[in-house]
């Protein structure tokens, strides 16, 4: 590995260079170091290669294969960018200090140095002094970018730690340790899960989808009746199925087919080989069950886990589960991958954020998963307890319900940590399906594993790429539960460009809504058709009601709206308080959620010719 | 005796009340006593009116939940202890009341109206004991 540090004379770029070098030499590599030159008076250019492998020959790299250029000064990086090989990494320090010519008027500091480089490099930029100030002494500016660094060259925190601590003078050492980790935390990109496949080309991709799709439809026409009735219905047999391509002969699956094949009748093994079950609400209260064989978890570990990485969680985190475990995908689905990753899993599940903020700050957690709304709600309770400032989250993987951008930047604005999107259905798998990275340009699929497609939900013909419509995956390698062609009546757009992290997976913007009724709240689906069903038990109230939805202090309400019949009118108070708790039970044991139950007088709720609208949604998430 | 009160459901929203009372006026229907129990999503008007039925009818038409039920109308004399006096007869006999609010006062003398668990009952035991209960038909001459 070929390192360069350059910068200005005074900024500590030769300790940072001696601290790196015998990091990689008690690693067990052989390294060379060299100042290569300018003077380290203070105000000239510096410039020191420290280069480790099995064996070093050359002390100095050439031009164009340097991995990773760390620069304490802007002008300085552009000097030496061309040093840095097409896929290597350059770090500045977000500073400026002017050269003699341009102090001498003989030149004028260039603008945009940053953006330009972007143009052509990987770029990450930090404002080391004004981290280092906060910590109190200008002078480890060093260590703080040192270990903004630190992830980019390798070696665990406790190598760099012990070395952090032989290498600075005894009595700095506890703050040189501070800014290391100061400027460790600071780290914002991350380590790419499994970049075989996820930077794979776009024509290996499709040879890979086409390979898994022609063994999937072959497996599921052998194994499932269902579909086997459905491609003999259209006249399609496996056989025509070549490559991906070919997907579009396929006849769509829809949670109908699920719900009508109730429990496990699109189950593709014996149940001998299933090991897992989840259940997701259906459309008329029977659930939509989903079955995972043992390969299926591992696969969805592998998924999650390339999903927390994209949010910079690895082995050294404490990851916070706080989506509900049981039945809903998501706690376990979440745990599982973040224990693949090798994190510190705190499995909190739902329910008691009292606890969930102690622990947060207790454990030192720097990870957590929950709904986005759960997550704000969380910020308010750390509020109010005053433990702000004592949390030392760095990031969350938030999911399992709609959010908007501004509800993002909400989150990482209050609680000072960057959130990402992470998607998934129970139907095709649970939490992990796609995620979105640091650019936050959209969500990037496991496409291997789940091949997107975007139709136009009316015609069900494909739509352009960067057209909505509503999409639709294919299980490429699942065994438990295949689905052919799944139509989620989630509405968005695909993109197959390659993302700036790096990665080619494909992308789905976010969410614009949902082709269907369905809505989620606090993270469960819920359709007004269960709500109607229910209602129908209850005698005392007409058929009429309206669901308005709302987010207050960051958590979804529910208010249901009833017409009491005039029949059932009591007039003692006691009495209707009585109706309002027995619809509110029929309403929770129907839906899994509670909701407010406010009775209206007869004929008060709006009735509308054809599609009756039942849902008034205030919380503008799309 | 026994008298029929008006009982209405409204929502908790602006303007309600004053569409009940609209369409009891555009009916001739007047009101003797009003009294508004609250909660925080609805209320529930009762009202002792001159012509009860005509009230439940017309309101039941405008699409309003109304119903009637029985309560008792007692006359006491305006002075210390004497709802004590009554209260006790009523408790003594074990009947509940569920609710009560003042009529209207006359001089000397002022009236109650009851809701009771047991209405016949309260009529009965009131009356043993010499208390005087209005009539509906006292309620529609006032």
């Amino acid at each position: 590995m070929d390192i360069m540090v350059v910068g200005v004379g005074g900024q500590g770029t030769l300790l940072t260079s001696r601290i790196i070098g015998k990091t990689a030499l008690d690693a067990g590599y052989d390294v060379k170091l060299s100042e290569v030159h300018g003077m380290a008076q203070r105000g000239g250019s510096v410039v020191t290669f420290v280069r480790f492998g099995d064996k070093v020959y050359e002390p100095i790299a050439e031009e164009g294969s340097v991995d990773v250029l760390i620069s304490f000064e802007r002008l300085e990086a552009l000097r030496y960018a061309h040093y840095v090989k097409k896929d290597g990494v350059i770090i500045i320090n977000d500073c400026r200090i002017d050269p003699m010519t341009v102090v001498t008027g003989a030149k004028s500091y260039p603008e945009n140095i940053i953006e330009d480089l972007i143009k052509s490099h990987k770029v990450y930029s930090i404002d080391g002094l004004s981290v280092a100030k906060e910590l109190g002494n200008s002078k480890v500016l060093n260590s703080v970018v040192l270990g903004f660094s630190a992830k980019h060259i390798g070696f665990t925190l406790e190598d760099w730690l012990t070395m952090v601590e032989k290498t600075v003078p005894p009595k700095t050492i506890e703050i040189n340790k501070k800014a290391f980790l100061a400027g460790y935390n600071k780290y914002e990109v991350f380590m790419i899960w499994n970049k075989e496949i996820e930077c794979m080309s776009r024509e290996d991709v499709t040879l890979l989808q086409s390979e898994r799709l022609v063994k999937l439809v072959d497996y599921v026409y052998n194994n499932v009746e269902f579909y086997r009735k459905k491609m003999d219905a259209v006249g399609v047999k496996p056989s025509d199925i070549k490559d991906i391509k070919d997907i579009v002969k396929l006849p769509f699956t829809t949670k109908d087919d699920l719900r009508d094949n109730y429990p496990f009748g699109l189950f593709a093994v014996p149940h001998s080989d299933i090991v897992r079950i989840h259940a997701s609400s259906g459309t008329t209260g029977k659930a939509t069950v989903v079955g995972y064989t043992r390969d299926d978890l591992e696969i969805w570990a592998e998924c999650v886990a390339r999903c927390f990485s994209m949010a910079g969680v690895d082995k050294n985190d404490i990851v916070q589960i706080a989506y509900g475990y049981g039945l809903f995908t998501g706690g376990l689905g979440a745990h599982g991958g973040a224990e693949k990753i090798g994190a510190m899993v705190v499995p909190m599940s739902t329910g008691n954020s009292k606890k969930l903020t102690t622990m947060m700050v207790d454990f030192g957690a720097t990870a957590i998963a929950c709904t986005p709304s759960y997550l704000l709600h969380i910020s308010e309770v750390l509020a109010e307890e005053n433990l702000l400032d004592k949390i030392k989250l760095k990031s969350a993987i938030c999911g399992a319900e709609p959010w908007t951008e501004k509800m993002r930047k909400e989150i990482e604005s209050k609680l000072n940590i960057k959130a990402y999107d992470i998607y998934g259905l129970s139907e095709v798998m649970g939490p992990g399906v796609a995620c979105d990275c640091e650019y936050h340009q959209g969500l990037h699929v496991c496409e291997d594993h789940f091949y997107p497609e975007i139709v136009d939900s009316a015609t069900l013909q494909p739509v352009a790429e960067g057209e909505t419509g509503e999409l639709v995956f294919t299980t490429l390698t699942k065994q438990g539960l295949p689905l052919i062609r799944y139509r989620t009546k989630d509405l968005t757009s695909i993109s197959y460009d390659k993302c700036e992290c790096g990665r080619t997976s494909v992308r789905i913007s976010r969410f614009k809504g949902r082709s269907d009724d369905m809505l989620i709240i606090r993270g469960v689906n819920v359709f007004p058709s269960q709500v109607e069903a229910a209602l129908i038990d209850v005698e005392e109230v007409t058929p009429h009601y309206m669901m308005i939805v709302d987010r207050v202090n960051n958590l979804d309400t529910l208010e249901i709206q009833v017409e009491i019949d005039p029949k059932f009118y009591t007039d003692e108070i006691k009495g209707i308080e009585k109706l309002t708790k027995k619809i509110g039970h029929v309403v929770q044991q129907a839906l899994g959620l509670s909701a407010k139950i406010t009775l209206v007088q007869p004929n008060t709720l709006k009735r509308s010719e054809g599609k009756a609208v039942h849902v008034t949604d205030k919380r503008k998430l799309y | 005796m026994v008298v029929k009160q008006l009982s209405v459901f409204i929502e908790n929203r602006q303007g309600r009340l004053g569409e009940v009372l609209d369409v009891l006026k555009n009916n001739n229907v007047n009101i003797l006593s009003i009294s508004l129990a609250d909660t925080t999503e609805y209320g529930i008007l009762r009202l002792i009116v001159n012509n009860p039925e005509l009230g439940k009818d017309t309101l039941l038409k405008e699409g309003f939940s109304a119903l009637l039920s029985d309560v008792v109308i007692i006359k006491i004399t305006h002075e210390t202890g004497s709802l004590q006096k009554f209260l006790k007869i009523i408790s003594d006999a074990d009947i509940s009341i569920e609710y009560m609010y003042g009529l209207s006062v006359e001089g000397a003398s002022a009236s109650i109206v009851l809701k009771t668990s047991d209405t016949i009952k309260a009529t009965t035991v009131l009356t043993e004991n010499g208390i005087d209960t209005l009539s509906g038909e006292d309620i529609s001459k006032l």
